[in-house]
């Protein structure tokens, strides 16, 4: 086997290594720069400085790397090091099944697009005006999403028409477009480049309407649309240009077809479709976190309390006329029993309303309650505008929300004077956070456990990684104003164009492979796949190819050890321990995204650590089988440590919980047989915590 | 005014391991605790918020010789309320455990103390409540539970206090 060694332009300068027998050694000055030839199945050791860095300039080789620079050299350990860490790769790689290309073609050129607000709309437009069959399918009667709702748009304060009906009429004027009104996904099968979707379009109830309105006249049901009321049948004016029923409030009296008979249908029933498409774009928007569970801010209980929606849609409509109002930020926001995090925009809708009205009614009085203000960029004139106005912010988180003889009241501390406070209004306006569109993404078998998709793309886990064809736009990725929307729409557009514009997508991710002489079909790696990647399929286990994202947890749930992932198969993984592992070793077993990447940071910030701690990268913690711990400790290792990503960020969703329930079983185990337990140690080990890493290994050797 | 050449960098750290402080930390300064506190609500001296900042920007002294500490009714509405789920009622439990270990403790927790070892009641029996209760047909009590000052001892407060 070659061993491809660098020396960094002879500052990596190691004397010469004893290797086993079967090495062909060769030596590079700078092989970031030679990039020597490797075959596409051919096995190599790289023996030079990180993984993260030389991944990218070889990529899908099968290669085992040894950070000789950042393990042996940087901190100063002995050159015989170096020889065992080389030595145990080659082992390794000698056993190690190399990872096979897989070749996806793009069967469809189309894309679906879910969601009819300004994302999918913009979404819909670019993809068409590129020449690909688009479909938007949107689950409510008319296009538009949010921002319909709206009265204005605030930076510039634009009406809302002037943004949403271009867009529209651009996306209706290309020919690939079609768009789907009261249309929903049920079903989703298929990959990349090749999914088939069922679609279930609900009835309209109305067809060739001439807008007359005379319908809405009759219509006996009036109901609450976020504030603003209207009619069982109804319109909104943007496209397409006619009536709907809105059956979950209609009661079929059928006032509205004795003025219109022929074209209103009460007994429309709904109608199954599929589709195809190469790629899937998701925009299904702002979903709002529900507010009412924040019970001591009454919305719902108390008369007077409502949402920045339903407060833009009463004030525009002209039904609410308050000399009072308080708006209190992040109702449920940043609160660790809500919502955890920022949603970035109300802030912004917060200071949006304050506005609103008090361009209106001049003489209104707007208080505003805030924890923070979150101005962020060109928004801060907006905040300065509005303490021109006359809008009095008050810094502090209200406790409550009050009625007191017939007066509704907010409660706060007035952080500025250090006083308490008691504001009596008319109105409370809560700007409340949004929420991840779980249900759509998990119908696409996207797992969201870092809540927002732009989180998980963070994570590493994004869709060049995943040869998934499924994109996220506008307020789905992360709640933005329109501006933001659009860009990040476009973005997606592009996405989706690159991957359609080709034949078929290669990639080299190193999956599960299961071996169905030793199978037994237990279905116990069925439930452990974070990607629902692991199915039946006449009688046998079968990993779809394009799901698999390269874990390893399965490898470790199969009793018969008969899933193995490739690059990481136990028996290379083995003989790798076996090589490595000394009399008196701590071995440290490490996932690729966390805790090998500290152990890389102490090395640049010189941070010593002995010696006789040996490194292992692993994909996850949760593809460590206790077997390889037990073999550390059988070679005579005095400890292993197994570092991986904190709780809620593991990059495969719960492969760290996994690796937490197998080592608390496993120290139980170690302790029966009369072994201490705390030889074995799984720690959460962030990036960049070097100094976390560091701390263990000299707490572990003493 | 602060000064902070008088802060103690460790002192917010030893109130974090105590136990109770764990959350100190996590505090972001939004004045909840503050605005549901009904003690604060009848005695605007007392602010539970202005003692988590003190004890973050280290003032030790001030904090542990504040008559305000001693004021929590610990009705836990903080710690409902709390977005970042401070326990804030326990949190002002440590800082007050930690002050007592300090030396620092009012003196009406001391009579009260002595008043338990004495008689292992805060209040007196006297011979008007037991002829009370004889007329209510109760039976009588004992003026004094030595028991309670061997647990008083048990539990390591008379050393704390130095009794
Ligand atoms: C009160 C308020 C005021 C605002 N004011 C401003 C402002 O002044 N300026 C500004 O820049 N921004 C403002 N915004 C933000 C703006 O509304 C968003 O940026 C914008 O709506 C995001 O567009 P979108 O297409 O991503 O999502 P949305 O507009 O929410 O559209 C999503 C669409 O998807 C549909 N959908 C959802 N789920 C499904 C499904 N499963 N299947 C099919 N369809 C589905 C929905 O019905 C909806 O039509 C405001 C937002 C609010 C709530």
């Amino acid at each position: 086997m070659r061993v491809l060694m660098c020396n960094c332009h002879n500052s990596l300068k190691l004397p010469k290594l004893k290797l086993g027998p079967d090495v062909k050694v060769e030596e590079f000055d700078d092989l970031c720069k030679t990039k020597p030839e490797i075959a596409p199945d051919e096995k190599v050791v790289i023996a030079a400085c990180s993984p993260n860095l030389l991944e990218g300039l070889f990529p899908g080789t099968n290669a085992e790397f040894v950070n000789i620079l950042e393990h042996v050299f940087l901190i100063g350990h002995r050159p015989e090091k170096a020889e065992q860490m080389i030595n145990a790769a080659v082992a390794k790689m000698e056993k190690t099944r190399p990872v096979k290309t897989k070749f996806f073609q793009i069967s469809s050129r189309k894309a679906l697009v879910i969601g009819g607000g300004i994302a999918g709309i913009e979404v819909t437009a670019q993809l068409s005006k590129n020449g690909i069959e688009t479909t938007l399918i949107e689950k409510t009667p008319f296009l538009g999403g949010t921002v319909a709702k709206l009265d204005r748009l605030y930076p510039e304060g634009t009406p809302y028409s002037h943004t949403l009906m271009p867009l529209i009429n651009t996306m209706q004027s290309q020919k690939n477009a079609v768009s789907l009104c009261n249309t929903e996904i049920t079903k989703v099968s298929g990959r990349v480049g090749d999914y088939k979707i069922e679609l279930v379009t609900r009835p309209r109830g109305v067809q060739e309407c001439i807008n007359c309105g005379k319908c809405i006249d009759v219509c006996p049901v009036e109901i609450d649309d976020a504030g603003k009321s209207r009619k069982a049948i109804y319109y909104v004016p943007t496209y397409p240009d006619m009536y709907a029923i809105d059956f979950a409030a209609c009661t079929r009296c059928g006032e509205c077809v004795k003025v219109c008979p022929g074209r209103i249908d009460l007994n429309e029933q709904e109608k199954v479709s599929e589709i195809a498409a190469g790629a899937v774009i998701v925009a299904t928007g702002l979903l709002w976190y529900d507010v009412s569970r924040v019970e001591e801010y009454g919305y719902g209980r108390l008369d007077g309390v409502m949402k920045t929606l339903e407060f833009e849609r009463a004030v525009a409509a002209g039904t609410l006329r308050p000399k009072k109002v308080a708006i209190i930020y992040c109702a449920g926001s940043r609160d660790s029993k809500h919502l955890p995090y920022c949603s970035k925009i109300c802030c912004l809708l917060g200071l949006k309303e304050a506005k609103l009205i008090i361009d209106r009614y001049p003489d209104v009085q707007v208080y505003v309650a805030a924890m923070d203000m979150r101005s962020y960029g060109t928004f801060e004139y907006l905040y300065n505008t509005l303490r021109e106005k006359g809008v009095s912010f008050i810094k502090g988180k209200p406790s409550e929300v009050f009625r007191w003889n017939g007066k509704l009241a907010v409660r706060t501390e007035d952080l500025f004077t250090n006083e308490l406070m008691e504001i009596e209004v008319d109105n409370v306006v809560l700007s409340s956070g949004f929420v991840p569109d779980v249900e759509t993404f998990s119908k696409l078998k996207i797992n969201l456990t870092v809540d927002f998709p732009v989180l998980y793309e963070n994570a590493g886990l994004s869709n060049t990684e995943l040869p998934r064809g499924i994109f996220t736009a506008g307020a789905a990725t992360f709640p933005g104003g329109v501006a933001e929307t659009l860009i990040d729409a476009r973005k997606a557009s592009h996405s989706a164009l690159s991957l359609l514009a080709q034949k078929e997508i290669e990639t080299k991710i190193n999956q599960a492979v299961v071996d169905e002489d030793l199978c037994s079909v237990c279905r116990m790696c069925i439930g452990t796949c974070p990607y629902g990647a692991i199915s039946v399929v006449e009688d046998k286990i079968k990993i779809n190819e394009e799901l698999c994202m390269g874990c390893g947890i399965c490898s470790v749930t199969c009793p018969a050890y008969a899933s193995q992932l490739e690059g990481w198969n136990h028996e290379g993984l083995r003989e790798q321990i076996r090589e490595l592992a000394q009399q008196g070793d701590i071995v440290a077993i490490l996932c690729r995204w966390s805790a090998y990447n500290a152990t890389e940071r102490a090395a640049q910030d010189k941070l010593g650590y002995p010696g006789n701690v040996k490194i292992i990268r692993v994909p996850c913690t949760g593809a460590v089988d206790p077997s390889h711990i037990m073999l550390a400790l059988n070679n005579g290792a005095k400890g292993v440590l197994i570092g991986g990503c904190y709780p809620h960020a593991c990059h495969y969703a719960r492969g760290n919980f996994r690796a937490k329930a197998r080592e608390q079983i496993l120290k139980l185990n170690l302790e029966s047989l009369g072994m201490a337990g705390n030889q074995v140690r799984l720690e959460w080990i962030g990036k960049d915590e070097a100094h976390k890493f560091v701390e263990i290994v000299q707490e572990m050797n003493k | 005014m602060i000064d902070l050449k008088e802060s103690d960098p460790q002192f917010k750290w030893e109130i974090v391991k105590k136990e109770g402080g764990e959350g100190l930390l996590k505090c972001f300064g939004c004045s909840d605790c503050a605005a549901s506190c009904p003690v604060r609500y009848f005695n605007e001296n007392y602010n539970p918020r202005k003692i988590i900042r003190l004890t973050l920007l280290g003032l030790k002294d001030r904090v542990l010789t504040s008559p305000f500490l001693w004021f929590c009714a610990h009705c836990h509405a903080c710690t409902e309320r709390c977005p970042q789920g401070i326990r804030v009622a326990e949190l002002i439990n440590a800082i007050k455990n930690y002050a007592v270990d300090q030396g620092y403790c009012p003196e009406g927790y001391k009579m009260q103390l002595d008043l338990l070892l004495k008689m292992g009641r805060l209040y007196e029996v006297e011979d008007f409540d037991l002829k009370k209760r004889q007329r209510l047909g109760l039976p009588a009590i004992d003026k004094t539970i030595p028991d309670v000052a061997r647990i008083l001892e048990y539990t390591g407060i008379l050393k704390v206090l130095q009794k």
